[in-house]
C-alpha cells in the first residue's frame, strides 16, 4: 500500500474524530458534571445538521460567511439546550437516573418526530463551503480542505475546553461538581445555575458537530440515533466523564471507522464496537476513566 | 444582664417526612461567638434540623433567622453568600484537586467570582488559602493531592474549606465521628484554637459526650425532634429528665 494512500486514510479517519470529539466532549462534559446520560445529545446534533442547511444559504456567499452559518446554528440549539435543562432535567436531578434516562429519550423521540414534520423524511445535504471545498497536496495526495479544517477546528475546541476548565472559574467550578456537588453549594456555588450552562455547553457542542459535518454527509432522519451511539462509544473508549478521554477515544474511533470501511467493508459498522469490547475487557473504565473516590 | 446579639433564632421549627415528624417545633437562640452542641439519641433529629438549617431540607414549619434575615427556603448556596457554612458528617472534599486548591474553590465559590468569565485566584485569594491552611494545620501539605492524605487530615481540610469564606456561623455535623480518641482530642484542641482565633459561633452536634462537654457552652438536647432541655452544660448534666432519657442511657 502506498503512502499517500495511508495518509489519505488516516486523515479521513482523523477528520471524523474530530466530529466525534467535538460531539461526544459535549456529551461527556454532561455527563462527568451532572451525572446524567443526555439520550437527547443525538438530537441537538440532528438539529445542528439541519439547520446549518438553512444558514449556510443566507451565509455561504460571504468569504468565512460560512463560520457565522456554523456558530449560528449551533447557538439557536444551545437555547433549545436550555429551554430543556430548564423545564424537564431540573425537575429530575433529585430522582433516580432511570428517570433522566426516560425523560431525555422521550425528548429525543419528539424531536425525531418534529424533524420528520417540518424537513420530510427527504435528506438535505448543503455543499461544503465555498472557501473550504478545494483541495490540499501534500506531496502525492491530495487531501480535502475540509478535512484538514475539521482536524484544526477540533484542536481549537480542545484547547477551549481546556481553558475553560483549568484557567475560568465556572469551569472550575464544573469540574469540582464533577467531585463533589453538594460540598460546592455549602461554599457558595449555585449549583442549579452551573448545571444549566453546563448542559448548554453540552448542546452547542453537539449541535456544532452535526453542523460541521452536515456538508459531508446526507442530513436525514436516524442520524440522531446513529451519533449519540457513535459518541457514547467514544466517550466509553476514553472513559465517560473526561475530555481528554473524549480526545482519544474520537481519534482511536475515528480511524477504526476509516480504516474499517476500506479493510472489512463487510464488517466496517461493527469495528468500532469491536475496539470498544476490547478496550473494555482491558480497562472497564475506560482508557482514562478514573475509579470513583 | 448584658444583652447579646443572637447570631441565629430557630422559632418553631417543623419538619415532616409523611406521617413523621424529624423536627417538631425546635425553637432556639444561639449568641453570637456561641459553641452550642445540639445532642441527643439517634434519630433524635439532629441531623435533620442541620439540614434545615443549611437549606438542604425545606422546613414544613417555623421560621429561621441569621442575623436579621430570615432565611427559610434560601438554598445552600445562598446561605454560604449570607455567613453560614458547613462541615459534613462524611468527609468532602474534592480529592482529585490539590489540598490548596480545594480551600481556592471554596473562596472562589463564596466570592461570587465562579460565574465570572474569567476568575483566575488573585494573588489575595491564593495568601488567604494559604492562612486558612495555617490555621487548620495542613499549610506543609498544601501541595498534595488532597484523595491521598490521611482521613485526620481530610477532616481538617474540610474544616478549611468551611472556614475559607470567614463565615460567621460554622455548622460542624459529628466533627470527630470515626476518628480514634488521640485525633479526637486533637480536633477538640483545633475547633477551640479556630473559635478562639477566629470569635465564630459554632454549632455542632456530636455524639462523644467528652467532646460536647469540653468544648459547648450551651447544650441543647433532642429527643424525638423535640427540645427535651436547653442551657449551660452544667444544668443540662443535672437535668433529671436529660439524665433518664439520655444520658442515663450512656455508659458514663
Amino acid at each position: 500500500m502506498s503512502g499517500g494512500i495511508l495518509l489519505m486514510q488516516v486523515l479521513s479517519g482523523l477528520s471524523l474524530g474530530a466530529i466525534l470529539f467535538i460531539v461526544a466532549s459535549g456529551m461527556t462534559l454532561v455527563f462527568g458534571t451532572m451525572r446524567v446520560i443526555n439520550m437527547t445529545h443525538g438530537s441537538f446534533y440532528m438539529l445542528g445538521a439541519y439547520l446549518l442547511a438553512i444558514t449556510f444559504n443566507k451565509f455561504d456567499q460571504h468569504l468565512f460567511g460560512f463560520i457565522g452559518a456554523f456558530l449560528l446554528s449551533a447557538a439557536a440549539v444551545l437555547l433549545v439546550g436550555v429551554v430543556v435543562e430548564f423545564v424537564v432535567l431540573r425537575r429530575l436531578y433529585s430522582g433516580e437516573h432511570l428517570l433522566q434516562l426516560l425523560a431525555t429519550w422521550a425528548l429525543m423521540l419528539i424531536f425525531e418526530q418534529l424533524t420528520l414534520d417540518v424537513w420530510g423524511s427527504a435528506t438535505v445535504s448543503p455543499p461544503t463551503p465555498a472557501s473550504l471545498s478545494g483541495a490540499v497536496t501534500l506531496g502525492s495526495t491530495t487531501i480535502p480542505a475540509f478535512y484538514l479544517f475539521l482536524i484544526l477546528l477540533a484542536a481549537l475546541i480542545y484547547f477551549a475546553l481546556w481553558v475553560f476548565t483549568n484557567r475560568m472559574g465556572i469551569g472550575r467550578s464544573l469540574m469540582a461538581a464533577v467531585e463533589d456537588h453538594e460540598l460546592l453549594a455549602t461554599i457558595g456555588v449555585n449549583v442549579r445555575q452551573l448545571y444549566t450552562v453546563a448542559f448548554a455547553i453540552g448542546a452547542f457542542l453537539a449541535a456544532l458537530g452535526g453542523a460541521l459535518i452536515a456538508p459531508e454527509v446526507s442530513v436525514g432522519p436516524g442520524i440522531d440515533l446513529s451519533i449519540l451511539v457513535e459518541s457514547f462509544v467514544v466517550a466509553v473508549v476514553g472513559g465517560l466523564g473526561n475530555v481528554n478521554g473524549a480526545v482519544i477515544g474520537a481519534i482511536i474511533i475515528g480511524l477504526a471507522q476509516s480504516f474499517g470501511a476500506t479493510y472489512i467493508p463487510n464488517m466496517a459498522e461493527a469495528a468500532i464496537y469491536f475496539v470498544m469490547v476490547i478496550v473494555l475487557i482491558i480497562r472497564p473504565r475506560g482508557l482514562l476513566g478514573r475509579e470513583e473516590f | 444582664m448584658i444583652e447579646t446579639t443572637a447570631a441565629l433564632t430557630v422559632n418553631g421549627l417543623t419538619r415532616r417526612f409523611g406521617a413523621f415528624t424529624a423536627v417538631d417545633q425546635v425553637d432556639m437562640t444561639v449568641s453570637e461567638g456561641e459553641i452550642r452542641a445540639v445532642i441527643g439519641p439517634n434519630g433524635a433529629g439532629k441531623t435533620t434540623l442541620f439540614n434545615l438549617l443549611t437549606g438542604n431540607l425545606r422546613a414544613t414549619a417555623g421560621e429561621i433567622h441569621l442575623g436579621g434575615n430570615t432565611i427559610n427556603g434560601k438554598r445552600p448556596h445562598e446561605l454560604a453568600q449570607h455567613g453560614l457554612t458547613r462541615a459534613f458528617q462524611t468527609t468532602n472534599i474534592f480529592p482529585s484537586m490539590t489540598v490548596h486548591e480545594n480551600v481556592v474553590t471554596a473562596l472562589l465559590g463564596v466570592s461570587r467570582r465562579t460565574l465570572r468569565f474569567w476568575a483566575l485566584a488573585g494573588e489575595r485569594i491564593e495568601k488567604r488559602a494559604d492562612e486558612v491552611l495555617d490555621l487548620v494545620g495542613i499549610y506543609e501539605q498544601r501541595n498534595r493531592q488532597a484523595g491521598i492524605l490521611a482521613h485526620g487530615d481530610q477532616r481538617a481540610l474540610e474544616l478549611a474549606i468551611a472556614l475559607a469564606p470567614s463565615p460567621k456561623i460554622l455548622l460542624l455535623d459529628e466533627p470527630t465521628a470515626g476518628m480514634s480518641p488521640y485525633e479526637t482530642q486533637r480536633s477538640v484542641e483545633l475547633l477551640r484554637k479556630i473559635w478562639r482565633e477566629l470569635k465564630l459561633t459554632i454549632i455542632l452536634s456530636e455524639h462523644d459526650m467528652d467532646v460536647v462537654f469540653g468544648l459547648a457552652q450551651q447544650i441543647t438536647v433532642l429527643v424525638s425532634g423535640r427540645v427535651l432541655a436547653d442551657g449551660a452544660p452544667t444544668q443540662v448534666r443535672s437535668n433529671p429528665e436529660v439524665i433518664s432519657a439520655y444520658l442515663g442511657g450512656e455508659d458514663a
